[in-house]
């Protein structure tokens, strides 16, 4: 497996403040990588490190086995960025500026227009593709943004907060394109919006006050805290039966209720749920619902962050 | 090697955020209302100090460059000063530069298109400027020319040029338009406070506006001219170094 992105005890001080503690990254080639912390966790300030754009305290580096070095760009041509908020220059057309942005890494001009078109339609920016962008929308700079990211064919672009100011419209056009560029290029993505992350990527790592919390695929972080609470609803009756019933079972954790509902903490799901299955069965229960808590990533970032708090 | 590209996208940049007209247009004003002036001056004068003679002496070519060099050396450049200090910072807090700097643009590219581009504003603001002026002197006081008005002009060009650089310095030690406005005016004051020192003028890389005077009345010489030359060669070489340096070293 390649390595895309390394990092090794990546560490920045700003006036005695660690907003990057030792960070330990490793980002492989392909994946869509999330990078999740609140605000000020010190997501920008990895990015513009990642990018060459502000200097590392302490710590090493490497873009596909490059080492980046503050200011320099012998990387450059394996990268593309997307800051926070993307300024462009207003009296410029979507067309215009990626025609500039080619210009900037030498590319032919007529392989740049060919890359300016696929990429406006990758965005859907074709139709405003002659506009001035001083008239764009929020979403629509977003969208060249990401576009102007891909112009030079990287082989990882570092996308900062694509979405977070953006309303759920927006949102929706920008993480879909973010998902189409799955197995195309990797993509290192950072927000503290944890939907996002789900529906997207395939890696993850948590953040908080610049140190690393958490880091694994998103398959085995569900799995690592996985739920072990089931709610059962009744239609009427049978609440009562069944709490006599796993009042004293070795494989029940705890259990509360509440009118008709009833949620079991079990030792361990599968095996719980087996046998609240043939309890009910057995005893010829009548129920509503019987619903296996799925965590959602809100309910793991928020223990992972709270437990270091 | 220098990336063109950046350079170019400086030069569309100034046409299109008007800059190019606000300057030249500027430029050009000062360029009639000098030579208007300076050959009405008795005539404004005597409208204005209903009942009170005053007598001044018959205005020559002289006076109507002297009122040019004037203008040129506060309004023009001020205003100019204040247009080329937004360059980088600009670029800082909207962000663009962040785009343009993790792409194939290295530092020094990036600077020194900028100090290009803008000498190239002012250049063109100061050919058609002179020229304008010169062509009005002609037609006011039936020549245009006089001794010393060529190396006159070179002082003033190369005094620009240093303004620029200083400009420069000035945006990127700042965050934002404002406050690069506010050092490079400070910069301004500080120089101009210091020309009027007679013998630091020569020395001066911003000089050439007090030696312009001092050509005028035959009080200085060639060699004088050719000394502040060099040394608002050398001024503007050292900024742009010092900028770059800063620059180079600065978190984006």
């Amino acid at each position: 497996m390649t390595i895309a992105v390394s990092t090794k005890n990546l560490s920045k001080d700003f006036k005695g403040n660690h907003a990057v503690d030792r960070l330990n990254i490793e980002v492989p080639e392909g994946s869509i990588y999330g990078f999740l912390g609140p605000n000020g966790a010190g997501k920008t300030t990895t990015l513009k490190m990642l990018t060459g754009m502000i200097e590392p305290s302490s710590g090493d580096i490497e873009i596909f086995g490059e080492k980046v070095i503050f200011g320099h760009q012998n990387f450059h041509n394996d990268i593309g960025f997307l800051p926070d908020v993307p300024g462009f220059y207003d009296w410029m057309s979507a067309k215009e500026y990626l025609l500039f942005c080619g210009s900037l890494y030498h590319i032919d001009k007529k392989e740049s227009l060919n890359r300016t078109n696929d990429l406006l339609t990758l965005v859907g920016l074709t139709k405003q593709s002659n506009k001035k962008i001083g008239s764009y929308s929020r979403g629509m700079k977003q969208r060249l943004g990401i576009a102007q990211a891909l112009i030079n064919k990287p082989k990882i672009i570092f996308l900062d907060e694509p979405v977070s100011a953006l309303d759920p419209i927006g949102r929706k056009e920008v993480i879909e394109i973010i998902g189409s560029l799955a197995g195309k290029v990797t993509v290192f993505f950072s927000t503290h919006i944890l939907s996002d992350i789900e529906k997207i990527c395939d890696r993850i790592i948590i953040i908080k006050d610049g140190k690393a919390l958490l880091e694994d695929s998103i398959e085995n972080i569900r799995k690592m805290s996985q739920s072990r609470d089931i709610e059962i609803e009744f239609d009427n009756g049978g609440l009562s039966k069944l709490e006599h019933l796993i009042k004293e079972v070795p494989w029940v954790e705890s259990y509360q209720s509440s009118h008709n509902k009833i949620v079991v903490k079990v030792l361990n799901l599968d095996k719980g749920r087996e046998e609240l299955i043939k309890i009910i069965a057995s005893n010829q229960l009548i129920i509503k619902k019987f619903l296996v808590f799925e965590p959602t990533l809100e309910d793991i970032f928020m223990k992972v962050v709270s437990n270091h708090a | 090697m220098l990336n063109m590209s950046f350079f170019i996208k400086e030069l569309k940049e100034i046409i299109k955020t008007k800059k190019l007209v606000i300057m030249v247009s500027l430029f050009i004003f000062f360029a009639i209302l000098s030579p208007l002036t300076a050959r009405y001056i008795n005539e404004i004068l005597a409208s204005l100090g209903q009942g009170v003679s005053i007598t001044l002496p018959e205005p020559t070519l002289i006076d109507s460059w002297g009122q040019y060099f004037k203008n040129l050396s506060s309004i023009c450049l001020i205003v100019y000063l204040i247009v080329m200090t937004g360059s980088v910072s600009h670029e800082k807090s909207k962000g663009s530069i962040l785009l343009v700097m993790t792409k194939r643009v290295s530092r020094f590219n990036f600077l020194f298109s900028k100090l290009l581009s803008g000498i190239l504003l002012f250049t063109v603001c100061y050919i058609i400027s002179f020229v304008i002026s010169g062509f009005y002197t002609n037609i006011l006081f039936g020549s245009y020319t006089y001794d010393g008005l060529w190396i006159s002009l070179l002082l003033m060009w190369f005094m620009g040029v240093f303004f620029t650089s200083l400009a420069n310095f000035a945006s990127v030690i700042s965050k934002s338009p404002t406050i690069s406005a506010i050092y490079g005016f400070v910069g301004l004051a500080l120089i101009t406070i210091l020309n009027v020192i007679p013998k630091f003028s020569k020395f001066s890389p911003a000089g050439g506006a007090m030696l312009v005077t001092q050509i005028m009345l035959g009080i200085i010489s060639q060699n004088d001219s050719i000394i502040n030359l060099a040394f608002a060669t050398l001024g503007t070489i050292l900024l742009f170094a010092i900028t770059y340096f800063i620059f180079r070293k600065q978190e984006i």
